[in-house]
């Protein structure tokens, strides 16, 4: 009988100890809260961008939490690519950030699904400020005529060239417009020139939805109906896959395996960062993040012209309010503070594009840095160029499965595992299934 | 400490049957021996019932359900298992753990039995050689060691370099070549050999010595005496190993995800099978299709297991008591 | 048989012995030396800057900094501190938990009696087979229903249960190495059971416990695949996900400061490695062998 006692007490006292010692864990595992603000309201923000961005919001954050010190901002941001997968993890987890950063091509499906919240409300109370907002930008970012994301700025595709390799090359700097087959002669000279030291013109696009989207404009079309089918042609993607593949033939462009190499997305994750070749394609917003990556100096040049005006200011990413937030007014503070305040808006500057707010705009023109200056004058000269032409069609739910679709028949057509004629066929294909 | 064979000495059975004696004269006492053993073994109970056999049939359950984490799961039968087959990707992720499995393994067990018999041979500094063998395969694992041989294997990484220095022109990145990309993951594999080889080392000490002189004296060379002495007597290990490293191979994710950038890339040439298994759940959350895809993998592991248990009695030789 | 040798054949024979011993030691050294370059280059490249590190074999070079330590230190919106900090929590965690569990289960295994005890044994060893990606799934579900996602739980409280049977195994196969002689003589003095794992076995079983907990320290500190999915705050990043996150931002461009974290990350094992190395290789060995 006495063994008995010892046993049961020994082992109650190991359970209390392990109780407590889990009781312990759940204290240092519910998130440590590294960031400082004695909050008594925490908000969640996410975003995605790069280690530059992520300064820059934060910057963002600290000053708005200084303004308002009973609200903490916890950030945490991802490549494009990831992006949206961990967003809908953390969706699927329940733990929804209240501030969510949102694509164009992505707003349409995380409004079906009820994520996002209608900021109509919010905007008529003036918590969130649009009275000098740009009408343009408003316009391409309602869903149904209801607003769910505030647009953190307008951009435009352009591209950037590394001017200490294009002055090597000795091809002269390139004209202020050009087509497709003046582009296509431009980098073959300078793949041809820095051959020796492994430099491609350009690296390859053809995956790239962002300027795909810009070429099927330039044949008069669209991506998608507005009744949210498919609005190219397989024509277009043919056409599309074989320019890329005489670019790749003529080494003008990054071979398959070179451009493979590069996974990820954002400024680090190209070859022109990588000091690999000549040219980028990006968006206009996206130049303080590359040249902050190198020592070369990067400058702006417009996207090749094609038989019809293709370009169309963007609104770069919205900024939107989870519909389920318990913080929804202090949410949409926050959005105000970045597009209005003129504290806010100078820690996000031209990052994340141009303000549709015209009392922002003349805020960062007054205290633009010359790299500043250099996207504001891009701007300027992409919408008088005469080269653009509105979009007014929000991209449907199956967007993002366009995007990925696009990725890979792209790169199996640069691998040749696929003529152009058939991955332009495929990818057609494939959008009629998604788009239906 | 050593391992001693388990014969049971006869006094030990005069010992255990006392014992037995003793409880069968006491109920009382056997009932207390079962408390004694379920109180020990309740955590690991309690862990296996939550966080395994739980799991396990949950996992059957969502294998036949559609499901993406937000809604309810919602029953569509053997959908998930047909829709694999017609999946080309999940071909693809197939075929490239197949041929991880099926390259990685024999070369890994090749050179730790290679190695570990060099080692063997009395060597001064034995210490230090096999602890150089062996570091590979501790820090194999890591994340950092997958970054590293992304770089290793690009077109200007130190496997160029070195077939530069030996007059070979080359400049592909291995890591981005969809026809090579899958191969630099095997010698990754096989490059952390040195746990294999630990076991045959320790393996290969056992062996008396007096087999080989014994073998010599007949005038056996050195491989009549590897194949009739060695290989026999290790058969246990290679056992042993083999289903441990195929087990591992089947489960690889690290490098897989590191090397590719998370995309299984390029043209899915690395995308092993736990890879789409994740990038199915966590990426497109179809639970239900991922589930059923490693219930598969779990039927494919058990029965390759299976078989090799049941073959290895036609080649394992155990010394004690004879299986 | 005897056969006859003459003097020079003995003299040849000897010559060819010494032969073939220095080319195995030529082929060992060679073999060596190839497979620790990997980690030799990581290590120098991770002290040359940028332009220098590619397209170049040298383990030496002209130029020496510490700064991709430095930078890369702080290139994240915490520093690697915190990461470290982090992954020590967890690996701790979790190498409570199986010393608690395993040698609890391992205990029961070896030396109680009870019933459906074989049945058990089965499924223990059934679970070290079992590829965890079958369970990650549900797994995944019950922690989100617990709200643990994005916390260290989901990572340590399994081991707490003894989810690792593998050491449980290992700790069984010491175990019957340990006289039974003991258990009557303890039983003859009145000692219960628990005092006499807590007394007796565990301080026995010292080496089996210190070759759980180291490798149990490594596995946790270089499981990437769980921290992954569960982590979801760079607050909480452990040093797997961590490294993986650098080389989504700034690591392409950067490869100096990801190889001089990646370093970093590798020196707690290593320092394992090197103080418990007697330890820990004749833990890998003796798994392998039958007890």
């Amino acid at each position: 009988m006495k063994k008995l006692y010892y046993t049961r007490r020994q082992v109650c006292q190991i359970g209390l100890s392990g109780l407590t010692s889990l009781a312990l864990l759940d204290l240092v595992g519910c998130g440590g809260a590294t960031s400082s603000g004695s909050g008594s309201e925490t908000l969640q923000l996410s975003f995605w961008g790069d280690a530059s961005r992520n300064k820059l919001t934060r910057n963002a954050i600290t000053l708005f939490q200084q303004a308002h010190p009973n609200i903490t901002i916890h950030s945490w941001f991802a490549n494009f690519n990831d992006y949206f997968n961990k967003l809908n993890t953390q969706i699927a987890g329940g733990t929804t950030p209240d501030l969510i950063q949102m694509d164009m091509a992505y707003v349409a499906q995380y409004v079906n699904e009820h994520i996002l919240l209608d900021l109509s409300d919010l905007i008529s109370n003036k918590t969130i400020d649009l009275s000098d907002f740009d009408q343009g930008q408003i316009a391409s970012s309602e869903d149904n005529g209801k607003l769910y994301g505030i647009s953190l700025g307008g951009n435009y595709e352009s591209m950037f060239y590394d001017t200490q390799f294009v002055q090597q090359a000795g091809v002269g700097n390139p004209p202020a417009t050009w087509t497709w087959d003046d582009f296509a002669t431009y980098t073959g000279k300078i793949s041809k020139a820095l051959a020796s030291q492994k430099i491609f013109g350009t690296g390859d696009y053809s995956g790239a939805i962002d300027v795909f989207e810009i070429w099927v404009r330039q044949q008069g079309h669209e991506l998608y109906t507005p009744d949210g089918k498919v609005g190219f042609t397989a024509q277009d993607a043919t056409s599309w896959f074989n320019y890329w593949s005489e670019l790749r033939k003529a080494g003008a462009c990054a071979s398959a395996e070179i451009q493979a190499s590069v996974t990820g997305s954002g400024p680090s994750s190209t070859l022109l960062v990588q000091g690999k070749a000549a040219f980028a394609i990006a968006h206009s917003n996206q130049y303080h993040g590359f040249q902050t990556l190198s020592q070369h100096k990067y400058a702006f040049q417009m996207v090749p012209n094609g038989p019809q005006p293709g370009l169309y200011e963007k609104p770069s990413m919205l900024m939107s309010i989870a519909a389920k937030s318990k913080y929804a007014d202090d949410a949409a503070r926050f959005i105000n503070f970045i597009i209005t305040d003129p504290k806010g808006v100078k820690a996000i500057g031209l990052d994340r594009g141009i303000p549709g707010s015209a009392r922002a705009r003349a805020t960062l023109e007054a205290s633009a840095t010359p790299e500043d200056k250099a996207v504001l004058d891009f701007a300027n000269q992409v919408a008088s160029s005469g080269l653009t032409r509105p979009k007014k069609i929000l991209d449907p739910p199956a967007a993002g499965k366009l995007q990925t679709a696009l990725q890979d028949v792209a790169q199996a057509v640069s691998f040749g595992k696929q003529t152009p004629a058939e991955g332009g066929n495929a990818l057609y294909q494939q959008a009629l299934k998604f788009l239906v | 400490m050593a391992f001693t064979p388990t014969t049971v000495p006869a006094q030990k059975r005069r010992e255990l049957s006392s014992r037995q004696e003793r409880l069968r004269r006491h109920p009382a006492l056997e009932k207390k021996e079962n408390a004694a053993g379920y109180l020990f073994l309740l955590p690991w109970f309690l862990g296996m019932v939550i966080f395994v056999l739980g799991p396990v049939i949950a996992s059957l359950y969502l294998s036949f359900t559609n499901y993406d984490l937000i809604g309810i799961p919602k029953w569509i039968g053997l959908q998930n298992y047909l829709a694999m087959f017609r999946d080309p990707q999940w071909w693809d992720s197939v075929k490239a753990t197949l041929i991880y499995v099926i390259l990685s393994v024999p070369l890994k067990l090749a050179f730790a039995l290679l190695i570990a018999l060099m080692l063997k041979q009395g060597l001064r500094a034995l210490g230090i050689f096999r602890a150089i063998y062996y570091v590979p395969s501790l820090l194999g694992g890591s994340v950092a060691i997958a970054l590293l041989w992304r770089k290793v294997f690009d077109s200007d990484g130190i496997v160029n370099q070195a077939l530069n220095l030996a007059g070979i022109h080359a400049t592909t990145s291995w890591i981005s070549t969809p026809s090579t990309a899958l191969y630099t993951l095997v010698v990754l594999a096989v490059w952390q050999f040195g746990s294999p080889m630990l076991i045959f080392l320790a393996g290969l000490k056992q062996i008396p010595q007096e087999y080989y002189e014994a073998a010599s004296t007949d005038g056996a060379g050195a491989l009549r005496k590897f194949f009739l002495i060695t290989v026999p007597l290790i058969t246990p290990l290679i056992f042993f190993n083999l289903i441990l490293q195929m087990v591992g191979a089947f489960q690889a994710f690290t490098p897989a995800y590191i090397v590719s950038g998370g995309t299984g890339g390029p043209l899915d040439s690395t995308l092993f099978y736990t890879l789409y298994v994740y990038r199915q759940g966590f990426g497109y959350l179809q639970m239900g299709y991922a589930s059923a895809m490693s219930w598969l993998l779990l039927l494919v592991i058990a029965f390759v297991s299976s078989i090799s248990f049941l073959t290895s009695r036609y080649w394992v030789f155990y010394q004690d008591e004879g299986r | 048989m005897i056969t006859r040798v003459s003097v020079s054949e003995v003299r040849a024979r000897a010559v060819a012995k010494r032969f073939n011993r220095l080319l195995l030691y030529a082929i060992v050294l060679v073999g060596a030396f190839i497979m620790i370059y990997p980690l030799l280059w990581l290590l120098s490249a991770s002290f040359k800057p940028q332009d220098l590190i590619f397209d170049n074999v040298n383990l030496f070079s002209p130029q020496w900094i510490l700064d991709n330590y430095t930078q890369g230190w702080n290139a994240l919106d915490y520093p690697f501190t915190l990461f470290f900090v982090n992954s020590i929590i967890v690996c701790l965690g979790a190498v409570l938990g199986n010393l608690i569990s395993c040698s609890l289960a391992a205990y029961a295994f070896a030396r109680l009696r009870f019933k459906y005890k074989a049945l058990w044994f089965i499924l223990m060893q059934g679970m070290i087979l079992l590829p965890t990606h079958v369970l990650i799934v549900p797994q995944y579900i019950l922690f989100k229903g617990l709200g643990w996602v994005n916390t260290f739980l989901p990572m340590v409280v399994p081991k707490f249960l003894a989810t690792d049977a593998f050491f449980i195994f290992l700790m069984i196969q010491f175990m019957r190495g340990i006289p039974t002689e003991l258990d009557d003589a303890a039983k003859i003095d009145g000692c219960g059971r628990f005092s006499f794992y807590w007394r007796v076995i565990l301080p026995l079983s010292l080496p089996a416990l210190a070759t759980t907990a180291i490798f149990t320290f490594i596995w946790t500190w270089n499981d990437f695949f769980t921290q992954l999915i569960y982590l979801n705050d760079e607050s909480l990043y452990t040093i797997p996900v961590a490294l993986r996150a650098f080389l989504d931002s700034t690591g392409n461009s950067a490869f100096g400061q990801l190889f001089a974290m990646s370093v970093l990350s590798l020196v707690p094992i290593f320092g394992f490695f090197l103080i418990f190395q007697r330890l820990l290789i004749e833990g890998a060995s003796t798994t392998g062998l039958k007890g």
